[in-house]
This record gives structure tokens, sequence and C-alpha cells, in this order.
């Protein structure tokens, strides 16, 4: 039932995006197109369309316990995750927008250790890769200005974000259970609702904002042994944040992100695990965006600053975008 | 000898007339803002007299491959050994005159290594024993003056800096920090053993380097040669530990060792491609030699390592007082040398504080 | 400039580290009279000696071997079974029949019982500079310098190893368990008192003043220190027969076993060296560690077994 009516409103979306795209044409100055990170509303114009790729990069060394410690994974093991995440938004009005994303996935872990059997004369080396590649869950979202910010240079916009589980959500290509390749997905629809408050006071803007995810229940394989799919529910996560943008100069701008994440805990097979925990994360993302001309390039660095039981190693982006 | 003698002449004789030439060309403007956004081409070795500048800079390194004594790569991902390199760095200089600078610098330096897990069973239980090497902490700090030829950039620049590095930093590594965990009889836990270094070196070591600098219209190329080496035998000391239950005592023994000297090259080739945006690649190359480390009573020479790496990179003027550079680090090879592939990015903030 | 230099002279003596973490066997093929090493020891001027079984001492110092045989030499017979050294420097060479010394000045005399054999096991030198001497079948002989005493009780006439504390106690390893004299009594200790054996077979004391106790028939091995005595498990769910224990310059303990190999113990976990994995053998005779990070292993049929420590 759910899945039909989130496939209606994409198919509305859709339509309508193809509808706007044939009657509208280069009916904005060009310059609005230039428009930097600071200075640019909070959706894009009607008719535009910005295409774009993000290149991440993380690698796995610490994490946040459970008592909120930052620490050093300590197995001998080595884990990157990277991948271009394919970005197409388009203005279908001057308020409303819709984005699109396909992220496709680079993830690698290496394991190395030696085991020691005095009784049996044995030492194996358990060594192992584990790759993926391929396409994510991909995502659409539908931003609209609920309040303009062509008036006052103050916004609030609200969004609407589908994740559609269209990665591979079981391990492939099983061979053992150190040989196969890892998911790509999640495995589960999630919905996401939010809203971002925004005032521009060049060279200055701020925003705040607020979004919850709600996970949909699925079922996947969660081990490379199990035969059979097992039900869970991720749990669903709230990202509230305050940003701060500076114009460094005409053409460059600075953004702080401060960013808070909270995720309740996971479900599997309907109950709530024993050691389950709501993770959470304070990250701090400065953010470099270069607008040349029509085209933008934002490098980005979040930082994790404190936590618990959640990843605490920083994600690199750099994105470039384009805008038609 | 006489070969450098030979070079140093030719050197000089090629670029002396452009000198000559240059200087009777039109003088620039010496205002405050066109000496803070002079661009990479037309800007001398060192700052210009009055100018402070503070450099902020954070290297994200990550480190999976290093050279063995063979120069043959090791893969430090298959062993299990990779780590993340974060180091701060932070710079302050100042232009007394026009050739002379003078400066300090220091680093803060994070780096958790891994070693290869390993796990003993029998019977009664297993102990699986896993191994981190911390290196966290300052650096030592390191002062510097660098004198220049004593004329107006025009077309190239000579320069010579030498100075100390104090050991200002804590060398000798602190207490180990192993645990238990896991615990469910004598024979059957975890043990993490965590070793936590500091990044100082422990004695004072001098610098001297020499650097030339010749453009020509948006080209420039820089080359830089740099000597460092220790003044004593520094003392440190290392822990040992005995395991009571799941409760560790340490002890320490001391041990003697020389820091090694180190020999680095580097060269660049620059193109202004705008004012306010110059691109770069540099080749660096460091050498160490004729350090020793204390073992057992005996002394054994540190390993010569030598590394050579190509990094591009830009820099660009973001307003008049700030200039981003950014460059990554690709090692091309090496002997005895971790080889981490780095991305450095510094703020460089620039003014003068005591011109109206 | 603003310093005055002062820069570092190089010493030219500098060791090889690439020639550390690395294994070396000495046998026959390389010079080695013998392929069985039963006694091992390192002296006060850090030279190796080697006990080759039927084949008189091998001799390790600065490099070079030297050979001592009853047709080379003033040995008392080609067959040592220990080696050990008095408070003067004098080496001792014990037999399956009497003691051959060897003063620093490279001269020879020996000890011999006319009454009965006298087949030596170990030598340990106390605190006061006494020489405790163990046999098999004869107890053990104490020697101040001028006279020689014989400690004999029928229990303990077998004797596998001797060794005195940093406390100045002397422990002797017995067939048939563990004997502790505390400068007044003997008094001894044995299952009851939590050995896993009676028969001691190896005693070492290390240098954070613990006691290890190697024994026959122990699935761990005990050590004792100012807080009581402890078991240490060697992970090879089965009896483990310990030969001969020493300490290397980086604190490991390292246990000579018959058919269960070598053992490092770092302190923590145990670590086999076997057949399997690359050791020469299983059956490890002695162990002794030099001053400069070797540590060295007599092997029943092999030779001799040199592995210098890593040095990182």
């Amino acid at each position: 039932m759910i899945m039909k009516r989130i496939v209606n409103i994409l198919l509305i979306f859709l339509v309508a995006l193809t509808g706007y795209s044939q009657t509208e044409k280069q009916l904005v100055p060009s310059d609005l197109k230039q428009l930097t990170v600071v200075t640019e509303p909070s959706t894009l114009y009607k008719g535009f369309f910005r295409a774009g790729t993000a290149l991440s990069y993380s690698v796995v060394d610490k994490y946040f316990t459970n008592e909120k410690n930052k620490e050093y994974f300590l197995q001998s093991a080595w884990a990157t995750n990277s991948g271009f995440n394919f970005i197409f938004q388009y203005g279908i009005t001057d308020r409303l927008q819709v984005d699109a994303a396909f992220p496709l996935a680079i993830n690698i872990r290496q394991s190395e250790s030696r085991i020691f059997v005095p009784s049996a004369d044995t030492t194996v080396n358990y060594s192992f890769t584990l790759q993926s590649k391929g396409l994510g869950d991909c995502y659409f979202t539908l931003k609209y200005q609920i309040l303009n910010e062509k008036s006052n240079n103050t916004s609030l916009t609200g969004s609407l974000e589908v994740t559609v589980p269209t990665g591979e959500k079981n391990p492939t290509d099983v061979k053992g259970e150190t040989d196969y390749n890892p998911p790509l997905g999640n495995g589960c629809f999630a919905t996401n609702l939010g809203l971002k408050y925004r005032k521009i006071q060049f060279p200055y803007s701020y925003a705040g904002y607020l979004y919850y995810t709600y996970q949909f229940p699925g079922s996947k394989i969660m081990d490379p042994s199990d035969t059979q799919e097992t039900e869970f529910k991720d749990g669903n996560h709230l990202d509230a944040g305050l940003s701060f943008s500076i114009h460094l100069n005409e053409w460059i701008a600075l953004t702080n992100d401060a960013n808070l994440y909270f995720r309740s805990k996971d479900e599997i097979d309907g109950k709530i695990p024993d050691d389950a925990i709501a993770p959470w994360a304070l990250s701090y993302e400065p953010r470099l965006v270069f607008q040349v001309k029509r085209f933008r390039i934002s490098e980005a660095v979040r930082i994790p600053i404190y936590g618990k039981g959640i990843g605490a190693d920083p994600i690199y982006v750099l994105i470039a975008q384009y805008v038609f | 000898m006489k070969q450098v003698l030979i070079w140093t002449v030719i050197f000089f004789s090629v670029l002396m007339p452009g000198a000559t030439i240059n200087a009777q060309q039109e003088k620039q403007a010496r205002d405050k803002f066109t000496l803070l956004t002079m661009p990479y081409n037309q800007r001398p070795l060192t700052l210009y007299k009055g100018q402070f500048q503070a450099n902020a800079a954070y290297r994200f390194g990550v480190r999976t491959k290093s050279y063995d004594e063979h120069g043959d790569k090791i893969s430090l991902k298959e062993d299990g050994a990779a780590s993340v390199v974060h180091t701060y760095l932070l710079e302050v200089k100042y232009g007394i005159t026009d050739f002379i600078e003078i400066g300090a610098d220091s680093y803060f330096l994070r780096n958790g290594i891994r070693s290869e897990t390993s796990s003993t069973i029998s019977g009664s239980g297993t102990i699986t024993a896993n191994t981190l090497n911390e290196y966290r902490g300052f650096g030592d700090i390191s002062l510097g003056a660098a004198l220049r030829v004593p004329i107006e950039y025009k077309s190239w620049d000579i320069s010579l800096k030498g100075g100390i590095i104090l050991p200002a930093a804590e060398h000798e590594p602190s207490q180990p920090t192993h645990i238990i965990t896991d615990y469910k009889s004598p024979n059957n836990y975890t043990v993490n053993y965590q070793f936590n270094n500091n990044n100082g070196s422990g004695v004072s070591q001098y610098f001297f380097s020499g650097a030339a600098k010749i453009s020509l219209s948006k080209i420039s190329i820089e080359a830089r040669g740099a000597y460092r080496f220790p003044s004593k035998e520094g003392e440190s000391k290392r822990w040992g530990w005995t395991l009571y239950g799941s409760t560790f005592t340490y002890y320490s023994n001391p041990y003697s060792y020389l820091p090694d000297r180190l020999l680095t090259i580097n060269g660049s080739i620059h193109y202004q491609a705008a004012g306010w945006f110059d691109i770069f690649i540099t080749n660096y190359y460091y050498k160490t030699s004729s350090g020793w480390t204390e073992y057992y009573d005996n002394k054994y020479a540190n390993p010569e390592s030598t590394l050579f790496t190509i990094e591009p990179g830009f820099e660009l003027q973001i307003s008049p007082s700030i200039t981003i550079y950014q460059y990554a680090g690709f090692q091309i090879a090496g002997t005895n040398a971790d080889a981490p592939f780095y991305l450095l990015t510094t703020l460089s903030f620039n003014m003068f504080p005591f011109f109206k | 400039m603003f310093f005055t230099f002062s820069c570092e002279k190089i010493p030219d003596n500098l060791k090889d580290s690439s020639a550390t973490d690395k294994w070396t066997l000495f046998n026959t093929a390389t010079g080695l009279p013998g392929n069985q090493v039963r006694g091992t020891f390192c002296d006060s001027k850090d030279n190796m000696w080697f006990a080759v079984s039927g084949q008189g001492v091998a001799k390790f110092a600065n490099g070079s071997w030297t050979y001592y045989r009853t047709s080379n030499s003033a040995i008392l017979s080609n067959n040592v079974t220990c080696i050990g050294e008095d408070a003067d420097g004098n080496i001792l060479l014990g037999t399956t029949n009497g003691v051959s010394i060897l003063s620093s000045s490279n001269t020879w005399s020996s000890f011999r019982d006319q009454t009965k054999t006298l087949y030596f096991t170990c030598f340990e030198t106390d605190k006061d500079g006494l020489i405790w001497a163990g046999t098999y079948g004869q107890g053990f002989l104490i020697f101040d310098g001028a006279e020689i005493g014989q400690v004999f009780y029928e229990a303990f006439k077998d004797v596998n190893d001797i060794e005195s504390d940093s406390k100045g106690n002397v422990w002797v390893a017995t067939e048939n368990g563990l004997l502790k004299w505390d400068g007044s009594r003997f008094s001894v200790m044995g299952i009851a008192e939590g050995l896993p054996d009676d028969v001691v077979t190896a005693l070492y004391s290390d240098s954070r003043n613990r006691l290890w106790i190697g024994t026959y028939f122990g699935k761990t091995v005990s050590w004792i220190d100012s807080q009581g005595i402890h078991q240490l498990a060697l992970f090879n769910d089965r009896i483990v027969e310990i030969n001969d224990i020493c300490e290397d310059a980086a604190g490991n303990i390292w246990f000579a076993t018959y058919t269960s190999g070598l053992i490092k113990f770092d302190n923590v976990v145990p670590y086999a060296y076997k057949k399997y994995n690359g050791f020469p053998e299983d059956d490890v005779l002695t162990s002794t560690g030099d001053k400069d990070g070797n540590v060295w292993f007599g092997l029943y049929s092999k030779g001799l077994s040199r592995y210098s420590l890593p040095i990182n």
C-alpha cells in the first residue's frame, strides 16, 4: 500500500517535471544561474536544471563507543567507503524543486589476522577482502519554499524525500563467510520530512534545519551464512543543524555546518535486541564553495566531534555541479 | 668541488643579465594591497618588510603502503596495518626587511597504527591480541631565519635559511595502556596492547636550506634543498609489562639514540593561471641517514630511508589577507619508508600589522 | 648565524639492523662438532658456551668458534652435560663423571670423586659466591672455594636444576619436588603446594624477580613472586615437558620443551615455535639469552639455533 503511494507520488513528480521542462525555456537571466551558495534561493528558479556529482571518501579507523569515548578499531582490518553520487535538481516553479540522486558506491573491506592452535600444530592466516561496487539506494526529494525568499531574503523550505532500495540489499556471490560481495543498499524504503529556515544578509547567510527520517520495515540477509532473510526495521533518525555561510570574496564562500544526528534503536524480527543502542553524533562540516560562472565546486569534510555508538572518521566530499 | 664552482659561475652568468634588465623595468607601486595580492610568479622567496603570515594547515594522510629495504611496495592494507595520519600544522613568519624573514612552526600529529591481530586457541579458551601503536602529540618547535638576495624580485631569487628545532615536545613514550577485555577465564580473554608514543625528537636539531626561484612570465620554477642534523644523542625509554590476572604492571628501561640526519630536495613548476590562481607540481625527495638506536646495549644503525613524492596542487588567493593552498601527495618510490597518500590544505593569513 | 653548531659524531661500530629478527642454525654442516646440544651458557664476559653431546664444548666469542675436546685440551671428558661459572670467572664444565675447570688464564684443572661417579647436571653460584652443583643420583654439592660438601637425601638425589633468586634463596629442582634453601633451612614444594607436578625439571629467576618452574608432567608452567604462586597455561591441551627456561633481553620468557617445541611467552600470551611453522625440530634441550639480544637454543638432533631479537 505504502509502496503504491510512493510510486504514484513519484510518477506525478516525473510527469510534472517533464511538463515544465517542455514549456519553460530560458526565461531567466543567465546571471541568476551564477548565484553562489550564499546568495542563491533555497530552491532553484523555475526551469533551472542543475546536474552534478559528489565524490565521497571515508575510511574506517575510529568510532565512538557506547560510553562516548573516541577509540580506534583495534582489529587488524581496513575499510574504505567511497562513491559517486549523481545528483540532478530541477526547479519546477520558483518555489518548488525536485531532486533525484543516484549513488554509485565502492566499498572495500580488508582483514588480516593470524590464528594459532598449538595443540593442533596449526597456524592459520585469516585474510580476506570484501568488495562491492554498484548502485546504492536512490532518493528523490521535493522541496517547496513555504516562506518565499524573494520577499525579505528569508525562507522556510519544506522537503519530502523518499529513499528507494535500489541497491542490492543482500550479500551476493557468496562462496563463504569471507568470500562474498557485501550489500550496497539498505533494503528498505525510507521517507524524510524536513524544514529549513534560511536568512540571507549578504555577505552572510544563516540557516537552521530539522529533518526526520522514517525507516520502513524490510527484510534482508543479515549474515552471508544465513539462508533466509530476516525482518528488520532500522531506527528512525533525526538530523538537526545550524549553518553559517560567508562570502570570502565574490565567488568563494565558506559554509560551516553544525549537525546533530540521532537515531532510535533498530529492530530485528519485530524486537529491539538487548544490546541495541540509540546512536548519535555531533558533527562539524566546513565547506568551501567555489562558484565559477555556472560551475560550482564544493569541498567539504564532515568531522564527527562527539557521539555514541557511531563512526568517528571524517568524510571527505568533493562536489562538482553545473546549472543549465 | 670544482664542478660545483663551475656550475655556480654558469648559474650566475645566466641570471645576472636578467637581473640587470629587470632592474631597469618600471617599479611596482608598494602599497599593502599590492604586496598582499602579489601573485606567486612575482613574489620573492621571503616575506616583504613588515609582512606577517600565519599558516594553518591540515594534512589528511592515508597510510596504506610502505616501501621495504629493496624498494618493493608493501601493502599495509593487506597486512591489516593501514592507518590514517592526521597532522595539524601551524607556522608564523615575519618579514623584518624585504630580505630577512624569521619564522617558527610546529605541528600536532595523530596516527594509530594497528598490527596484525592474533588469536591463540586451545580447548580451555582463546586469547585474542590486538596491538595499536598510537603517535599523538605536538612536534618540536622549529625556529628559523631566511635571507634572500638584496634586490627587488623581478624574475629570479635566491635565499638561504638556517635554524634550530627546539625539543619542546614530549619525546618519551607515555606508559602503555594495555587492557584486558571480554575476560571469561585466565585462558579466555582479549588483550588490547596500546602503546602511547609522543612526537618530540628529544634533542635539538639544526637545519639549513637553500632555495632558488626563477619566473619566466607565467611559468616559475622553484628548487629547494634542506639538511637537518641533530646536535647530540638523546635518551628515551621503553616500556615492558607483566600481566597479573587482568591487571598490567609496567616498568621502563632507558636507551639512547641519535636522530637521523635528513636531506630533503624539492623542485616545483608553477603556472600562474590568473592573478589569484597558481597551479603547481612539486617533486619531493627525502633521505635519512646516520641515525642510530640502542637496543640491548648495542647501537644499531637506523635503516636509511628514502622517499620520492609528487605533489600537484594549487594556490588560490581568496582575499588580500587569505590564501588557500592545497596539494595532494602521491608516492612514487622509496626505501624503508611509509608512503601515505595525503591531502594538505593550508589557510594562509597575511597582513602588515604595523603599516597604516 | 644565531647558533653555535655542534654535531654528534657517528660511531663506526654500529650494528646492522637488518640482521635482527632472524634465525640462524649452527650444525655439523657449519662446523659444530655435533648436532645434539644439551647445555648452553653465557659467561660474565658475554662469551657463549655450548655442551655438544659426546663432542666436548664449543665457545662462541666475538663471532668465532673455539672447540674444546679431549683431543685438543685437558678437558676431563667429551661428555659435557652442563656449564657454569664461579665468582672468579672460571668456567665449570660438568661431565658425566666430574668437573673440568677452565680458568680465566686458560689453564685447565679438574675435580673427580674417586669413590663415586658424579654425573653433573647443573651449576649455580649463589649471592655468597658458593657454587651449587646438581647431580644425578648423588644429590647436590656445595663448594665454597676451599671445601666441598654434599647434600644427599634419597628422595632428592636426582637434581635437574638449581637457581638462586634475587632474595638470596637457592632453589633445587629434583625428581621429587622443589627444595628451597632460605639461608637457614630447606623446605619442599610439590603438587600440594601448587606445582603442576612433583618432577621439577627447570628453574629460572627472571629480571622481574619471578621464579619460573618447569615440570615434567604439568600442563602449565608455574611462577612464584611476592604475591605467591601462579600458573601459566601453555595452550597445548596436553602435558608439556619443560627442559629449560630462559629470558631474553627484551623480557620475553622462553621455554625449551620436549616434543612441544619452543614456547615464547611475551608476558601475556605464549606462542609456539615448532617444526610445522619453521623451527628445526620439536625437541629443544636448552636455552640461554645473551646480552646482545640473541637467544640460543640447543636442539636434540639439529644443532644449535640462534634467534636475534627484533629491534622495533
